[in-house]
């Protein structure tokens, strides 16, 4: 492909990007959230359009226009969610994607192809069980199956492995290989996984901000920390924090397991920001869940100030003078649909009739620009976040559980949200900031660890270690 | 705490906000009179197929239910009911709880009143009165009580849980009029009458005092889901029940109280049409009431005040659609047609209007993004 | 009401089985072809709550043609046809338009409800004594029917039973072996994954709605021209909702469905028995069992005892404009 660009209104996801890849070879896209990963395969395999550029195929034009072009002209995609019907066995979630006029195949017949399918690409599947009885492993290798199925000369990957335990990643990585290499196919696969980089691709090209940054080249060429230094930017900011007091530790968590996650192990002390770097999807939502009482902890304890703070009433969290902004802001801190005055009511103890004078009041201190009765989701992202910062900072809090707090945001509301968090700490309130921006977290963070797959994989004080943090990031230990 | 200086907010930028709020507002009010129109039009055709001149024919259910006092009478009391249920379903449906039950709610706080106004029948009216009331909300929440448990904690779907108990309590009260509450004076099946129970007349009018409770249900209804922190509960769940759930309120606590609302409100309107109107309980006693307050509750969008307006307005229908076949030949049946018909084209005109509102949200979102802010 | 046979008295005997069993074949018949149709658009994510009204509308259709022709099949015919129709306009209300479900469907049956009372009064009079239309046969089968017990149930019936056995065998069959039964379910579980596999949700959910509620019309003329013979206001009496209960305690499976329709069928023909009789057991309660058994089924059964994840749910793709 040539110059691709994709424009989302004003933000560009991709700006420019020209790759080639070649047959009988694994290209590895590696980068971090937003880097334009995903926009990009999704262009390829038809799901979305380029705003300008071009791509070829084996020298010929190729502008597919829907998932079933892109198949017809031999390139599929592996999506990182699955698309896979839980309640259906694994030979009929093959059917399912034949199309219409294969429909005289029957389950059968479709069981046996699996099988078959699966021997070929050297590995077993039990085509009758059904999909939700499955390990996710084995779904991942369903859904690659499922993309073989159609017999593409182009295959293009999407984080396969992010939900993979290492020794299954690397059995899929296997496989990959063997399918480019053996069979002369083109294989592309998208990663932020440094390791799986050196293990499973022939060359590896960097995006950074929807820009390439590092042009294809073989694997070999550059080390791992130049490749994680790449991947995460060089940028560097050398803000200094103002002076304050670090506290006796006030967030404890203790071998804290739940589904996803765990043992984890953190405290944060008062006055402290302990920043959690990690590329989305390593379990920061699992976290997320956890720590503000919406999911139970398997095992182990999370303790506020020495007291149980797992598994609480949200208004029990509140009275504990805990503020949470989420990380997906329109599902769990606002009601789009109503009044910004009454989404600064959410789980506050303040009362119906003073909602207008108070929202006033808070907004203006806030600067959230908009009226107290206008509806939240009419305000644009940067209003909303300071809407939902004034409800839950407001005052003194004890606690801060910010997670990707400036994410999307604009840099006027991005400064403002970073600012009032590190004003969080000067009365010795405990700040804990997952983000899955390491700039930001470089700048402000007093302390960070990294989550990897589930787990905290490096703690970091500063001056901090760049390199050391992106490799950590990409699971590089 | 210090904030980084920001510009203050351009005067234009609330008043464009507020603009978009006054047109949804107006948009909303005029889709559900188009839709009503269209669909009165729709049966006008049927009234002139069945051989009747339509103007004269809505005419006459206009003025024989609202504006002749035995139609008002009518009206109202055939409305109480309605409006009653209709506000607890209200409630549960705005804030996604889809409890489709109250028929059978209706029937168990209509048996319930009766089981003890037949113990208790002799004691002075007030106590009687107090009692069957009192027992006609508790059955009814006790009734779908039993929905919300196997909704909230068996995490059947509330249509399910609500529909299929509504066939439990069909039987359950053909049993007990057959058998148990059964009025030794009769050989039908059904029970005694109330008695002391039953309601007293407005003085000066021949209306139940029943329709009272509606008239004072409707203000405090409505002054709580607009201005208290239940109602707003109510509304936030309804549009997002995962911020509740994060921040306000256990998952399903919400559902719970509002199922059981509904059965309590729905018993209540058992009583008053029993004690109002039915005098014993037999068979049908429910006459269908409860899925008819489903329709009012829709209609009325909602809102305790929307039900009252639509509890009249499909009562009064229902009461001019009798004039009309005693004036006129007319089959009721074909104003209850047209009623259904009213039903369908509010709830595909909603459909479009949602799409419609997708499209300007997304359109809102679109220009925000092209630098609204920046 | 449908079986006027006197009540045995003695509920050992295999003669009284026999005849509540080929009662309870007979109650069967239209409830179960109900629920078959209802399980189809309930597999695509479909809840059709207006199923009374279709069987109404329908069944009225299928009386007419009947009455008019003189040929109950072409009004059992009429019924499917009619049946599809406005099983099409209920899709366009909530499949295409995306309109509230629950509401859509109630309102359908009080459509349905109120608008044959209406037909039939205008063309029928609305009497209390309907006009007669004429049925289809008996058919005995020679040997089997004079087998005890199962004879007279199964091979001593109408002839629109073997014709409601039939259609349940070949969906059973159609269900079990076909592509479309995986594309339907995908649809109904997982409307996402059919869309990426390059299904169109909106039309298998139209088909699917317009199919089963084909079935459901049929169903309200098997019931009123294959064996009433007459039409009177709200004839079905709750079939509809019986229905719809019968498809979850049939686990969305035909084969489920039909031996629900055979054991709520049977219940009520006992109960019809038991109100002559003074028994222990009031007969109410074989009313009321099937729906309680079905609620104990739901709420303690499997995951695959569910309902299809996506059921009322309206299907947007993100990227939709």
């Amino acid at each position: 492909m040539a110059g691709v660009s994709r424009h989302f209104g004003l933000v560009r996801a991709l700006d420019d990007v020209s790759i080639e890849s070649t047959y009988g070879e694994v290209l590895a896209i590696l980068g971090e959230n937003g880097a334009g990963k995903t926009t990009l395969m999704r262009i390829l395999a038809g799901l979305d359009q380029a705003s300008s550029g071009r791509l070829f195929k084996r020298n010929e034009p190729y502008s597919p226009r829907s998932p079933r072009d892109a198949v017809a002209t031999g390139v599929t995609l592996v999506q990182q969610h699955f698309a896979l019907v839980p309640t259906m066995t694994a030979a009929d979630n093959l059917l399912l994607f034949r199309s219409q006029r294969e429909v005289r195949t029957s389950r059968e017949q479709a069981a046996t192809d699996l099988e078959e399918l699966a021997g070929r690409l050297g590995f077993q599947i039990d085509p009758n069980r059904r999909v939700e009885d499955l390990s996710v492993g084995e779904r991942q290798r369903l859904e690659l199956l499922r993309a073989m199925d159609s017999d593409p000369d182009v295959l293009l990957l999407d984080e396969p492995t992010a939900v993979l335990t290492d020794t299954e990643a690397d059995s899929l990585l296997e496989i990959v290989k063997g399918l480019a290499h053996d069979d002369n196919r083109s294989v592309l696969f998208i990663t932020h996984r440094l390791r799986e980089v050196v293990k499973g691709a022939d060359r590896v090209v960097v995006l950074r901000n929807g820009k390439v940054v590092s042009p294809a080249a073989p694997v070999g060429e550059r080390s791992a920390s130049q490749l994680a230094g790449e991947m995460v930017g060089e940028a560097v900011h050398d803000a200094v924090r103002t002076g304050h007091q670090l506290g006796e530790p006030r967030l404890v968590v203790e071998n804290l397991t739940a589904p996803g996650i765990g043992p984890l192990n953190l405290s944060v002390r008062g006055g402290e920001v302990l920043g959690v770097a990690g590329v989305g999807g390593n379990g920061q939502a699992e976290l997320e869940f956890v720590l503000t009482g919406q999911a139970r902890p398997s095992t182990g304890k999370v303790l506020f100030d020495g007291e149980g703070f797992a598994d609480l009433h949200p208004r029990e969290r509140i009275a504990r003078e805990a503020a949470y902004i989420p990380s997906d802001r329109d599902r769990t801190a606002l009601i789009g649909p109503m009044r910004c005055d009454e989404n600064l009511l959410l789980g506050r103890t303040t009362r119906m009739a003073r909602r207008h004078p108070y929202a006033a009041d808070l907004m203006d201190k806030w600067s959230v620009r908009g009226l107290p009765e206008i509806a939240a989701n009419a305000l644009s992202g940067g209003n909303a976040q300071r809407l939902v910062a004034a409800r839950e900072m407001d005052g003194t809090p004890a606690l801060v559980l910010a997670f990707q707090p400036t994410r999307g945001l604009d840099p006027g509301a991005t400064a403002f949200l970073r600012q009032a968090l590190l004003d969080m700490t000067t009365s010795g309130c405990a700040v804990l900031w997952v983000s899955a921006d390491l700039d930001e977290l470089l700048e402000m963070a007093d302390r960070m660890v990294v989550m990897f797959s589930g787990k905290l994989v490096g703690e970091f004080s500063p001056p901090f270690d760049r390199a050391a943090i992106g490799l950590a990031m990409a699971g590089v230990s | 705490m210090t904030t980084p200086a920001d510009p203050p907010p351009a005067t234009s930028e609330p008043d464009k906000e507020l603009q978009t709020v006054r047109r949804i507002l107006g948009s909303e009010v005029g889709v559900l009179l188009g839709s009503i129109g269209l669909a009165l039009l729709v049966g006008a055709i049927l009234i002139a197929w069945a051989g009747q001149n339509p103007l004269e024919v809505y005419r006459i259910i206009v003025t024989e239910s609202l504006f002749e006092a035995t139609g008002w009478r009518d009206t109202l009391i055939q409305a109480t009911p309605l409006g009653i249920i209709g506000i607890g379903l209200g409630y549960g449906f705005r804030a996604g709880v889809w409890n489709i039950g109250a028929e059978g709610q209706m029937i168990m706080g209509a048996v319930a009143s009766i089981a003890i106004i037949t113990y208790i029948g002799e004691l002075p009216a007030g106590v009687v009165i107090l009692a069957g009331i009192l027992f006609g909300i508790l059955g009814g929440a006790a009734w779908a009580a039993i929905s919300a448990v196997l909704h909230v904690r068996f995490k059947v779907d509330a249509v399910i849980a609500t529909l299929l108990m509504v066939f439990i309590a069909e039987p359950l009260l053909n049993y007990a009029v057959r058998q148990p509450l059964k009025d030794p004076a009769t050989f039908l099946p059904q029970s005694r009458t109330v008695g002391n129970g039953e309601l007293p007349l407005i003085p000066g009018t021949d209306v139940h005092i029943g329709v009272l409770f509606l008239f004072l249900l409707v203000p405090i209804a409505a002054w709580i889901l607009s201005y208290s922190r239940f109602g707003y509960l109510i509304r936030a769940h309804g549009a997002n029940r995962y911020a509740v759930y994060a921040n306000e309120s256990r998952p399903g606590r919400l559902p719970f109280i509002l199922l059981v609302l509904g059965g309590a409100l729905a018993g209540a309107a058992g009583y008053i049409q029993l004690a109002g109107v039915q005098m014993r309980v037999a068979s049908g006693t429910a006459a269908g009431f409860g899925f008819t307050a489903i329709i009012v509750a829709i209609l009325g969008r909602n809102n305790p005040i929307g039900v009252f307006v639509a509890a009249i307005g499909l009562s009064a229908m229902l009461v001019g659609a009798e004039a009309a076949q005693r004036a006129l030949g007319l089959p009721v049946a074909l104003t209850q047609s047209i009623q259904a018909i009213v039903v369908v084209f509010v709830v595909a005109a909603e459909a479009i209007e949602q799409r419609l509102k997708r499209r300007e949200g997304e359109r809102l979102a679109a220009a925000a993004e092209l630098g609204v802010e920046t | 009401m449908i079986d006027t046979v006197l009540a045995q008295t003695d509920i050992l005997s295999l003669a009284f089985w026999a005849t509540v069993l080929a009662a309870g074949v007979r109650l069967a018949i239209s409830v179960g072809m109900a629920a078959l149709g209802e399980m189809i658009n309930e597999r695509a994510g479909i809840l059709n709550l207006g199923l009374e009204g279709v069987m109404l509308i329908a069944g009225f259709a299928g009386f007419a043609a009947s009455f008019e022709s003189g040929s109950p099949w072409l009004g059992l015919a009429g019924g499917f046809a009619v049946g599809a129709l406005v099983g099409a306009l209920f899709a366009l209300l909530v499949v295409v338009l995306r309109a509230d479900q629950v509401v859509s469907g109630l309102g359908l049956t009080l459509f349905g409800i109120a608008f044959t009372a209406f037909l039939n009064r205008e063309i029928y009079g609305g009497g209390s004594t309907p006009p007669r239309a004429p049925k289809p046969g008996v058919w005995e089968i020679p040997f089997l029917s004079d087998i005890p017990l199962i004879g007279e149930p199964f091979f001593s019936q109408s002839q629109v039973a073997y014709l409601a056995i039939g259609i349940t065998i070949l969906l059973v069959f159609f269900l079990r072996q076909s592509y479309w039964t995986i594309v339907l379910d995908a649809v109904g579980e997982e409307p996402r994954a059919a869309d990426a596999a390059g299904h169109s949700v909106v039309s298998v959910r139209f088909v699917a709605t317009t199919l089963g509620s084909a079935f459901a019309g049929l169903a309200g003329a098997l019931l009123i021209v294959g064996q009433l013979g007459f039409f009177n206001t709200g004839i079905t009496a709750g079939r509809g909702f019986i229905a719809i209960a019968l498809v979850i305690f049939g686990r969305w499976r035909p084969g489920g469905i039909a031996l629900g329709a055979l054991l709520f069928g049977t219940l009520d023909a006992l109960q019809f028995r038991f109100q002559t009789l003074e028994t222990a057991v009031p007969f109410e309660f074989f009313i009321a069992l099937p729906f309680a058994v079905t609620l104990a089924a739901v709420a303690f059964g499997t995951r695959r005892a569910r309902a299809p994840s996506a059921l009322t749910i309206p299907f947007f793709r993100e990227t939709e404009q």
